[in-house]
């Protein structure tokens, strides 16, 4: 203020002075006492509430991911598979996929899958039953493996080459472990200069001879998984095949937008398709908390998917289809012209237990 | 020595001391009761006051050191004025039976007649009334008085200047009217 404001203001008489009351301190004292015990008791509501909520949340998420989950809707259900794929083996050991709509050919890969379901049954299964399917097997492995693949498809081939091992692994046995040798040192014979495998010889799937000459991304998988599980066999060379195999692979699925069955092919794999999750196990940046629907029954895709997502994914979809006598009986399902009943039914069995494959 | 205001608020916001608030409620109980009873509060001026304290220790988290204690107490004062005046919804009745009053005129040993600085603050504007109260009364500086209402501080230099012109227009003509007497 300038002096002659202040002499204005000085024509006035100072306001008159009040005091505060001698209570004035202790009231004020009050009122924050009286707020201290009302904040405690809302911050032990907010807590208690924010406790419930993340109860309820964790009880959500743990329903939804099937943590409390009786496992005995499960169990039941495999080892109701598993009983009637029993019932259904042949006297040679091995399963007709004819008999039950599928394509004959695919006889020995469906055999493979459905002696893999026994032996990841809940309940063990008959080891004589096992035995005669790895004889079985093992016969069409023999066919396989003299000359260049004229038997039955290359597919059936990995199949039963894969079920094998995992019987060796058990029940280690001489002879067998000498032929499980001779054809897996005959895939990493036929690895491509790029580090991939695909159909060799004769393939049930009508792929052209110049399809036959392309790596392809499922065979490639799948001979890297028989490298891996072969690896206490000691195999020369396959060490190396398996590592540019899987180079291959890592170039093939570089993206999980991108993922294709051979190099410049028109199908790219998703979540319908085998291939995803095969290619998801090997990426693992697949979000097991957003399983991703399905809308093609596809039952082989199924038990590589509940691999991926490590037995996050609904249930539901694996359950339907069971019939009273234990079998899945889905003829919608993808491969049911080639696999048939007994194809069904041993994929949703390795859904239900999916340790094995 | 004894600690500044802002270290004591620093000691409440931080260890939530009574003996922090204590002291700073001993510092600015009178000022601030004083503050009220000159922005036109009759009876309410030390609930007024303790409303503010009240608040200042609700908002205590809140305080920064970059401002001045006895500044960002003033704020919460005007808006603990504003709310008052929102919630009695009287402030326009009592203007108005404030300009009804009579003029209490005092006269001194020395003959001269002094005026009432209350009864002429309520002759102002509220707004030309609060710079006059924070300048003239609590000696504030132009730009505290900007942060507190939150208003430029050319605004305040202008409104002090037509709420001080106003005051001596008031004064010529109580002036004019003892002479004409």
């Amino acid at each position: 203020m300038t002096p002659d404001e202040h002499t204005l203001i000085d024509r006035f008489e100072s306001p008159s002075t009040r005091f505060s009351s001698p209570e004035f301190t202790d009231r004020v004292l009050n009122r924050v006492q009286r707020h201290r015990r009302r904040r405690r008791v809302r911050d032990r509501a907010v807590r208690s509430a924010l406790a419930l909520c993340l109860l309820g949340s964790a009880g959500l998420v743990a329903r939804q991911r099937g943590w409390f989950e009786s496992p005995a809707p499960r169990v039941a259900s495999a080892n109701a598979g598993v009983a009637w794929l029993a019932r259904t083996q042949q006297a040679d050991g091995g399963w007709d996929a004819e008999s039950w709509g599928g394509h004959p050919e695919f006889s020995p890969g469906v055999s493979a899958l459905a002696t893999l379901a026994l032996l990841h049954a809940p309940d063990p299964a008959d080891p004589s039953a096992v035995e005669a399917a790895a004889d079985y097997l093992e016969r069409t492995l023999q066919i396989h493996t003299t000359g260049e693949y004229t038997g039955p498809g290359f597919y059936n081939h990995l199949l039963a080459l894969n079920t094998l091992l995992e019987i060796d692994s058990r029940r280690p046995d001489t002879d067998r472990r000498a032929r499980l040798r001779e054809a897996l040192h005959t895939l990493v014979r036929h690895q491509h200069a790029d580090g991939g495998w695909g159909y060799i010889g004769e393939s049930p799937l009508a792929y052209g001879a110049a399809d036959r000459d392309l790596s392809n991304s499922a065979v490639t998988w799948w001979v890297c998984r028989l490298l891996r599980r072969g690896r206490h066999l000691r195999l020369p060379g396959a060490e190396h095949a398996l590592e540019q195999g899987e180079d291959w692979l890592a170039q093939r699925f570089r993206s999980r937008e991108n993922i294709e069955y051979r190099p410049g092919g028109s199908h790219r794999a998703g979540p319908d398709d085998a291939l995803y999750w095969m290619a998801a196990e090997q990426l693992a940046d697949i979000d097991p908390s957003s399983p991703r629907n399905t809308y093609i029954p596809d039952a082989y895709r199924d038990v590589f998917r509940m691999r991926a997502l490590a037995g996050h994914a609904p249930l539901e979809s694996v359950y339907r289809g069971q019939d009273e006598g234990g079998a899945w009986n889905r003829p919608a399902d993808r491969w049911w012209a080639a696999g048939g009943k007994v194809y069904v039914t041993a994929a949703s069995v390795l859904s239900l237990v999916p340790k094995g494959v | 020595m004894s600690e500044s205001d802002e270290e004591l608020m620093l000691r409440l916001a931080r260890h939530d001391e009574d003996a922090a608030l204590m002291e700073l409620i001993e510092r600015y109980r009178e000022i601030l009761v004083n503050h009220f009873a000159r922005r036109g509060v009759h009876h309410e001026y030390e609930d007024l006051a303790q409303e503010t304290f009240f608040r200042i220790y609700k908002a205590r988290k809140r305080y920064k050191v970059t401002a001045s204690f006895r500044t960002w107490m003033y704020r919460i004062a005007h808006r603990v004025w504003i709310d008052h005046l929102r919630k009695t919804s009287r402030r326009t009745r009592r203007e108005k039976a404030y300009r009804e009053e009579p003029r209490p005129n005092h006269v001194t040993p020395s003959g001269m007649e002094r005026h009432d600085l209350d009864w002429a603050l309520r002759r102002l504007s509220p707004a030309h009334r609060d710079v006059v109260v924070y300048s003239a009364l609590e000696q504030l500086s132009h730009k505290e008085i900007s942060v507190i209402l939150r208003i430029p501080e050319g605004t305040v230099k202008s409104r002090l200047h037509h709420a001080l012109r106003d005051l001596k227009t008031l004064l010529e003509q109580e002036d004019a009217r003892h002479d004409t007497r």
